[in-house]
C-alpha cells in the first residue's frame, strides 16, 4: 500500500546491549539472517514479561512475543535519549513514545524470524532537534533515509528518503518506515 | 581616517568562507542535520558566521562538536542568498523549515552538507567559561 506523500518534488545509535555475557552484535553488520538471536536470553526473567507486553502493543503483526535483537538495540538507543548529554535538547514524551512505537515496530517486523528479507541495515543516528522532536537517520552508500518525529501532535512527522537527485517526504507510519528501511538495506 | 562602517544587511561576496557549528553528536555523525533550520531561525534564515576564525566560532558555544565551512559562492549557486547582518554574522536565505516543507528542507540540508568541509571536528569541546546568557552581542554574531 503506497504511503501518502506530504509533498513530492521528486525527479529524488550507540547500541545499548543488555547482555549478560553474550557477544555484542556489531550494528553495522546486522542482517536479517542473524536475527534468530532474540532478546530473551539477554534479559532477566522480569524483563521477559515486559518485553512481551511492549511487543504486543508496538507490533500486532509479530507472531512471536520476542523482540529481535536489532529491535531491542534500537529501542535502548531511543530510551537513552532523555539522559544523553550528547543532545542539545531533551526529547518530548510525545516524540519519544512515537519514535519507540514506530521505529521499534518497524525493526521488529523487519528482523522477525518470519521475514524472508536478508538485509544489511546500517546503524541509526538518533538525535533531537531544537524543540524536542526526534530525528532518526540511516545512510547506506548513496541512499539516505530519515524519520522525523515531531515534538507534538500538532506538528509534522515524516519519513524522507533520498538517492541522487530523487528525494521525497512521505507521511510517517510504521509501514512507510519499514518499506524505506527495506529499500535502504536492499 | 577610519573606514566607513558598511550598512547592513549586505550580500556577501562569493569567496567569503562561511562557518556553521556542530552542536550535537548526531550532527557530527549526520552533518545534514546541522543545516536544518532551527525554530529561532525561521525569520532570519540559516545562521552562519564569516570573517572570523574557527576558534571564535567555537567559543560562542558552551558545547560544540566541530565546525563546518563552505564558500558563499557554493551556497549562492543553490539559489540561496547569503546576507550579512553583522560584521561576522550572516544568514542563508530561502531555506524552508521542516514543518513547512520537509522535502525541500531535507534536500537543501543535504546539498549544503555535501558542500561543507569539516575544518574542526571529532573532539567534543566544552567551553567551561562560557556564559550563554551573558554573552556579548558580538558573540551572537559568531555562528548561531
Amino acid at each position: 500500500m503506497a504511503a501518502n506523500p506530504i509533498l513530492d518534488f521528486g525527479v529524488l545509535a550507540q547500541p545499548a546491549y543488555r547482555g549478560s555475557g553474550a557477544p555484542e552484535p556489531d550494528p553495522r553488520q546486522i542482517s536479517g539472517q542473524d536475527m534468530d538471536c532474540d532478546l530473551l536470553y539477554a534479559l532477566e526473567p522480569s524483563e521477559v514479561f515486559e518485553s512481551r507486553e511492549s511487543l504486543q502493543t508496538s507490533n500486532q503483526s509479530a507472531t512471536a512475543a520476542r523482540l529481535p535483537i536489532a529491535a531491542s538495540i534500537i529501542r535502548a538507543q531511543i530510551e537513552s535519549l532523555p539522559a544523553s548529554d550528547d543532545s542539545e535538547t531533551r526529547p518530548t514524551s510525545y516524540a519519544l513514545a512515537e519514535a519507540g512505537r514506530v521505529i521499534v515496530g518497524a525493526y521488529a517486523e523487519m528482523f522477525s524470524k518470519s521475514s524472508s528479507v536478508s538485509s544489511k541495515t546500517p546503524p541509526a543516528v538518533l538525535g533531537t532537534d531544537d524543540v524536542g522532536g526526534i530525528l532518526a537517520s540511516w545512510t547506506s552508500g548513496s541512499r539516505y533515509l530519515a524519520a522525523k518525529f515531531a515534538s507534538g501532535p500538532e506538528l509534522k512527522s515524516f519519513v524522507y528518503f533520498e538517492q541522487g537527485a530523487t528525494h521525497q517526504a512521505l507521511e510517517l507510519s510504521q509501514q512507510s518506515l519499514l518499506e524505506k528501511l527495506r529499500w535502504l538495506s536492499a | 581616517m577610519s573606514a566607513a562602517t558598511p550598512a547592513f544587511p549586505i550580500n556577501l561576496t562569493a569567496n567569503e568562507l562561511l562557518l556553521r557549528a556542530l552542536r550535537s553528536k548526531a550532527e557530527q555523525e549526520d552533518k545534514r542535520r546541522a543545516f536544518l533550520l532551527r525554530n529561532n531561525e525561521r525569520d532570519s534564515g540559516l545562521s552562519v558566521s564569516y570573517n572570523c576564525t574557527p576558534d571564535e566560532c567555537e567559543n560562542a558555544f558552551k558545547k560544540i562538536y566541530g565546525v563546518l565551512s563552505l564558500l558563499a559562492q557554493q551556497v549562492m549557486a543553490l539559489d540561496l542568498p547569503v546576507v550579512a547582518d553583522e560584521p561576522t554574522h550572516a544568514n542563508i536565505k530561502n531555506v524552508p523549515h521542516q514543518d513547512d516543507d520537509p522535502n525541500r528542507a531535507m534536500a537543501i540540508a543535504g546539498q549544503l552538507s555535501g558542500l561543507a568541509v569539516t575544518i574542526r571536528g571529532a573532539t567534543l569541546r566544552h567551553n567551561l567559561t562560557h556564559e550563554p546568557h551573558f554573552a556579548p552581542r558580538s558573540a551572537r554574531a559568531l555562528c548561531r
